[in-house]
C-alpha cells in the first residue's frame, strides 16, 4: 500500500504546489473573484483525465507508446509556456503594487479568466493521464485488494493538504517576500518539468539521445522511497537523466532566474526560452495594457 | 485575454485528431500474453510470437512499484507501462514486426532490470 501512498503523492505533488501558490496569488492581490475559474481548470483537467483513463483501461482501445509520450512531451511543454507566462505576469502584477500608495491594489492588468483556468487545467492535467491510468488500475485490483487504490487515493489526498498548506505559508508571508519565493520555487519546477518533456519525446524517438545519460546515482538513491518521491514531485529529479535533459534544466533555469531576479526598474522583461511565447496571451485581450 | 473561438476550436480538434491517429486495438483476454512481475523474475507466458499487435497483461507480484519495456534493438523502447504497482495488473499493448526484443520488468523503476528475451517471428 506504501508504494501506491507514494505515487498518488508524488503525482499529486507538483499540480497542488502550482494551484496553491496561483490560488495564494488571486487571494494575496484581493482578486478572489478570480478563483472560480482556477477551479474550474482544475475540474476539468481531472474530469477528462479520469474519463480518458476510464476508455483506456475498460475499453478496447489503447495509446500508442508513442502516441502517449508525444503526449506528456507537448503537455508538459505547455506547462513549462504556462507557467512561465504566469510568473512573470505576477511579477509585473508586483511591479505595478508596489507603485500603488496606501495599498489600494488597483492593478491596471486585467487577467482573463481563460488564460487562469488553461494554466490550472495544463497544471493538473499533465500527469493527469497517467495518474488517472494507474488510479483505474488500481481499482479495477480491489477485485484482490482495496489495498492499492486506498494508497493511492491517500496518497493524492496528502498531496492536497500539503498544496494547501504551502498555500496557507505563502498567504501568511508578506507581499514582496511571497513573488520573490513563490517566482523562484515556480522556476525551478518549471526547468523539471520541461527537461521531463524532452525525455518523453526522447522516449517516444521524435528527439534522440535517450540512452546518453548524464549521470546515473541509481546505485544509491531509490526512487521510490519518501525522498525520491518528493524529489521527483516536486522537482521532477531523475536519478538518472539524458543529457539534454540536464542540458535544457540549465538552459531554462539560468537565463529564467537572471530575467526574474534583474534590478526592479528593467523594462518588461520577453518570457525566457520557453518554446510558447506567453507574452501574447497577456498583450491579446488586456483592456488596458500596462506599460510598465 | 481574447483568443478567437474559432482558433480555440480548431486546436482542440486538432489535438483530438492526433489522439485518435494514436489509438490502436488491445486484444481480447483470451489472446493476451501474461507477464508476471515480482522482485527478482519477469515471467513471459509466450516467447514467440507472432508478429503484429501483441498485448501483454502485466501483474506486479512483487511489493515494490514496477514498470515494464519492450525494448527493440539498441535498447530502442517499443512500449512501455509505468507506475504498476504492487498487486495490480496493467496491458501493455505494442506493435512488433519480426525480430528479437527484450521484456524488462524494473522493480523500483531502476536499471536495466530484469530481461526475457522474445522472438517475433512467423
Amino acid at each position: 500500500m506504501f508504494s501506491n501512498y507514494l505515487i498518488g503523492l508524488r503525482e499529486g505533488l507538483e499540480a497542488a504546489l502550482v494551484v496553491g501558490i496561483l490560488v495564494a496569488y488571486l487571494v494575496k492581490t484581493g482578486r478572489k473573484e478570480k478563483l472560480a475559474p482556477i477551479w474550474i481548470g482544475v475540474g476539468f483537467a481531472i474530469a477528462v483525465s479520469l474519463g480518458f483513463g476510464a476508455v483506456l483501461t475498460y475499453g478496447s482501445s489503447t495509446l500508442t507508446f508513442e502516441a502517449q509520450e508525444a503526449f506528456g512531451g507537448v503537455m508538459s511543454i505547455l506547462a513549462v509556456g504556462f507557467v512561465t507566462w504566469m510568473i512573470f505576469w505576477m511579477r509585473r502584477t508586483a511591479r505595478s503594487m508596489k507603485s500603488e500608495l496606501h495599498g489600494k491594489l488597483e492593478s491596471a492588468i486585467a487577467l482573463g479568466p481563460l488564460a487562469l483556468a488553461v494554466t490550472a487545467t495544463i497544471a493538473v492535467g499533465r500527469e493527469g493521464l497517467e495518474t488517472a491510468l494507474f488510479l483505474w488500475t488500481n481499482i479495477e485490483a480491489t477485485g484482490q485488494s482495496a489495498q492499492p487504490i486506498v494508497g493511492a487515493v491517500l496518497g493524492l489526498l496528502t498531496a492536497v493538504v500539503l498544496g494547501y498548506l504551502i498555500y496557507r505559508q505563502a498567504v501568511a508571508i508578506d507581499l514582496a517576500r511571497f513573488f520573490t519565493i513563490t517566482g523562484a520555487a515556480l522556476i525551478v519546477v518549471a526547468a523539471g518539468v520541461l527537461a521531463y518533456g524532452f525525455h518523453d519525446l526522447q522516449e517516444a524517438g521524435i528527439l534522440p539521445g535517450l540512452t546518453t545519460t548524464a549521470y546515473d546515482i541509481t546505485s544509491w538513491y531509490s526512487a521510490d522511497s519518501w525522498y525520491g518521491t518528493l524529489l521527483k514531485g516536486v522537482f521532477n529529479f531523475s536519478p538518472n537523466p539524458t543529457v539534454l535533459e540536464v542540458v535544457v534544466w540549465f538552459a531554462y533555469l539560468v537565463p529564467t532566474m537572471f530575467l526574474f531576479f534583474r534590478g526592479s526598474r528593467s523594462t518588461t522583461p520577453a518570457p525566457a526560452p520557453a518554446p510558447a511565447p506567453p507574452e501574447d496571451l497577456t498583450a491579446a485581450g488586456t483592456r488596458t495594457p500596462v506599460a510598465s | 485575454m481574447r483568443t478567437s473561438l474559432p482558433l480555440r476550436a480548431a486546436a482542440g480538434a486538432l489535438l483530438l485528431v492526433a489522439v485518435a491517429a494514436g489509438c490502436s486495438s488491445k486484444a481480447d483476454d483470451a489472446d493476451k500474453v501474461a507477464v508476471t512481475a515480482t522482485e527478482t523474475a519477469c515471467e513471459v507466458a509466450t516467447t514467440d510470437l507472432a508478429p503484429g499487435s501483441t498485448t501483454f497483461s502485466v501483474t506486479n507480484d512483487g511489493d515494490q512499484v514496477t514498470e515494464v519495456y519492450v525494448y527493440g534493438e539498441g535498447d530502442r523502447i517499443e512500449g512501455e507501462v509505468e507506475n504498476v504497482g504492487p498487486g495490480t495488473s496493467r496491458d501493455l499493448t505494442v506493435d512488433l514486426d519480426e525480430g528479437t526484443y527484450e521484456v524488462a520488468c524494473k522493480p523500483g523503476m531502476t536499471g536495466d532490470g530484469i530481461r526475457t528475451e522474445i522472438t517475433v517471428g512467423s
